[in-house]
């Protein structure tokens, strides 16, 4: 099924917004493994503005929003 | 001594009289330097019962051990005491150019008491420290000061000034360094004010160091400086400043907007955030002594209603209280009113918190027009905010200006209609930019236990949450799920301790979040030849933690202050915490059970104090029961 996947912030130098195909039963961990970024980024998954765990599930069409943790103070 | 200099320089500006002093080695080892160490100098000499903008009240500069020694981020300075605005222990850290410079004259900190008769500024040449009458500096902004005393003494002549609002003694006056750096919060700026204190300027001849260990240092800053300046973090912060990630937290609801009533605000993030701030307005990135990661900015903006000339750009902090919680996402505006503020020497976090504050109580009918001398206080109104409301706040003048210039809690006490229910502080502090309800359940405790107050730089809890480190040495190897209160209490413990180490060490948490407990640890002896183990280490981090809640006791501090308003607790209305709640009560009452902390007092047990080698303080808190 088709999921697009949009960074958010500094995630943007790192991806471009894009559709990908996965399988119907991908977890949001796989997924984030997948795009293969680097670890220091703790990278998590929006879905409908939710954030979603790591064992969270998509559905045909979702638009996924990957965010970094990082921030500033 | 080894690392230190051991030396201090003591100020009476009532008699006029300087004297340096040499501290007991055992000062050090215990309480290390920067606020650890001013907490125990404050402790053994403070005049508890004395008003902070008395000329009895004690303003202590303090350096920790790795200042000037070319590590990166190693270089800040403490400022401490008794904060006017809390009431409370304060203090604050700064980055810039100073301590270098006061360690390479010989010092590793500077005691104020008294008031001078006259406009006064304190230069330090090596040996030699005068007191100058600067009458004419008086009533000047920040940028003219620093600029007339390069002028006149040097570029690297390193420089700390107030503004006009810490010479009008607004609660939440800053000092800055070098024009550019703040020791921002806790209003050190009025105290200085109070004592008619305009600058402090501090020049070495040379570069007088010693060190325990100097071959293991060497080793240790060559493998640390080139892991600091190529760590992802600094990378992206060295590109797009402190607000690069600006966007992402406010999709996970990290970024207050409007006075902490919204969690979300879509297009704000796209407009107020590093990367269009890089993009439209960055002329220069500029960095800290010694420091690789240069997040600073430098900023101009060009055209329009807030064009401003080329000079110091905002941080994450101040984009989002002067931006988002106050409901503007210009960041011209921004950029303007934080030069403003940088200049008449004011917080920008207080500042943003307490106009925030008196927006809502505006919306509400809670303040009136009449209130307000006037003014109608709107969201987003950067025009009044800048043009009228900042200059009349920094000149304690017109009924709003002076409202505000005592902080939120005490406007809000002033106003009455339960509006301290809608202010975001803990003990009087304006909480920092990020929300706990959406950035992480544990801020929340480490904002309301943190002895000055809500603070996100007493302790490391935000990036621990975030995963941003870990440190299995001292049993922190897990990940943390932010928006619950599970492992919060427990990792609480650990993060008070490396918060009182850093803000001792006067480390900045940006740089030292690369180095792991062993470094720590290998720094520590190699520069200071303290023979430390991990668990001395972190016994030092504690005792420091400790002591600083001992002196808010003595200020009659209880339990009952490590709290967090109405609305910091209130189930976040929108965006991704929408709903959620957070367990306050019960990471609290966790993390004093895990402290040994007394559920009334506030403070350690008596067998606790002694534990940790404080005995002697033990007695003066436990005596009264």
């Amino acid at each position: 099924m088709k999921i697009c996947l949009v960074p958010v912030g500094i995630m943007k130098k790192y991806m471009k917004e894009r559709d990908i195909d996965i399988e119907a039963d991908l977890a949001a961990g796989a997924l984030i493994e997948r795009l293969n970024l680097p670890d220091k980024l703790k990278i998590v998954c929006f879905l409908n503005g939710k954030r979603i765990d790591t064992s969270g599930r998509f559905s045909e069409g979702d638009v996924v929003k990957i965010v970094s943790t990082f921030t500033g103070g | 001594m080894n690392g230190n200099t051991g030396k201090i320089i003591n100020v009476d500006l009532d008699k006029g009289s300087i004297e340096t002093e040499i501290l007991p080695e055992e000062y050090y080892t215990k309480y290390i330097g920067g606020s650890g160490l001013a907490s125990k100098l404050f402790w053994e000499r403070g005049n508890f019962s004395a008003d902070p903008l008395s000329p009895e009240a004690m303003l202590i500069f303090m350096n920790g051990p790795f200042a000037g020694l070319k590590l990166s981020g190693a270089s800040r300075n403490s400022v401490a005491g008794r904060s006017p605005l809390t009431g409370n222990w304060g203090d604050s850290s700064c980055g810039g150019y100073f301590a270098p410079e006061l360690r390479y004259a010989g010092y590793d900190g500077i005691i104020i008491k008294g008031k001078a008769g006259k406009p006064s500024m304190l230069l330090i040449e090596d040996e030699k420290i005068n007191i100058l009458p600067v009458p004419e500096y008086w009533g000047k902004g920040t940028e003219e000061v620093n600029k007339a005393i390069k002028d006149k003494y040097g570029k690297n002549y390193r420089t700390l000034v107030i503004g006009p609002a810490g010479e009008k003694l607004v609660k939440y006056a800053i000092i800055l360094n070098e024009g550019h750096h703040a020791f921002g919060r806790a209003g050190f700026g009025a105290v200085m004010g109070s004592k008619n204190l305009k600058a402090i300027v501090v020049k070495a001849a040379g570069k007088k160091m010693n060190l325990a260990d100097p071959e293991k240092y060497e080793e240790l800053r060559a493998e640390l400086n080139p892991k600091i300046k190529e760590a992802l973090a600094s990378d992206v912060m060295r590109e797009n400043g402190t607000a690069a990630n600006l966007e992402g937290g406010v999709v996970s609801g990290d970024v207050p907007i409007r006075n902490f009533t919204s969690n979300y605000w879509e297009e704000m993030g796209q407009e107020l955030n590093g990367g269009i701030l890089t993009e439209k307005y960055l002329t220069k990135r500029r960095a800290c002594a010694y420091c690789s990661i240069a997040c600073k900015r430098v900023v101009e903006v060009k055209e329009g209603p807030f064009a401003i000339p080329e000079g110091p750009g905002p941080e994450y902090e101040t984009i989002t209280a002067l931006g988002s919680l106050i409901g503007s996402m210009d960041l011209a505006a921004v950029c303007k009113a934080s030069r403003v503020c940088n200049d008449l020497g004011i917080d920008t976090i207080s500042v943003g918190g307490t106009i925030a504050w008196a927006m809502e109580a505006f919306e509400r009918g809670d303040l009136t027009e009449e209130d307000a001398g006037g003014i109608k206080l709107l969201w987003g109104d950067m025009e009044t905010v800048i043009d009228k409301i900042l200059p009349d706040i920094a000149a304690r003048k017109g009924k709003l200006g002076i409202l505000l210039s005592e902080g939120s809690l005490a406007a809000a006490l002033k106003t009455g209609k339960n509006s301290v229910n809608y202010t975001a502080q803990s003990k009087g502090l304006e909480v920092p930019m990020h929300d706990p309800r959406g950035g992480g359940h544990g801020l929340a405790l480490a904002y309301a236990v943190s002895p000055r107050g809500a603070c996100h730089v007493a302790s490391p809890m935000l990036f621990m949450e975030m995963g941003a480190c870990f440190y299995p040495e001292i049993g922190f190897e897990y990940e943390l799920e932010p928006k619950t209160d599970e492992n919060k209490a427990e990792t609480a413990v650990i993060a008070v301790a490396l918060g009182a180490l850093e803000n001792s060490a006067c480390f900045c948490q940006f740089a030292d979040r690369e180095i792991s407990i062993p470094e720590w640890v290998g720094l520590f002896n190699s520069v200071a030849g303290y023979n430390w183990d991990v668990s001395d280490m972190m016994m030092a981090g504690t005792r420091v933690f400790y002591l600083k809640r001992l002196i808010n006791h003595l200020f009659g501090r209880t339990a009952k202050d490590d709290a967090l308003t109405a609305r910091m607790l209130e189930p976040a209305r929108d965006g991704e915490p929408e709903g959620v709640v957070i367990n306050f009560e019960g990471m609290k009452n966790k993390f004093y059970k895990l402290m040994d902390m007394d559920p009334v007092k506030g403070i350690p047990s008596l067998k606790k104090l002694e534990e940790y080698g404080m005995g002697v303080e033990a007695k003066k808190v436990w005596r009264e029961t």
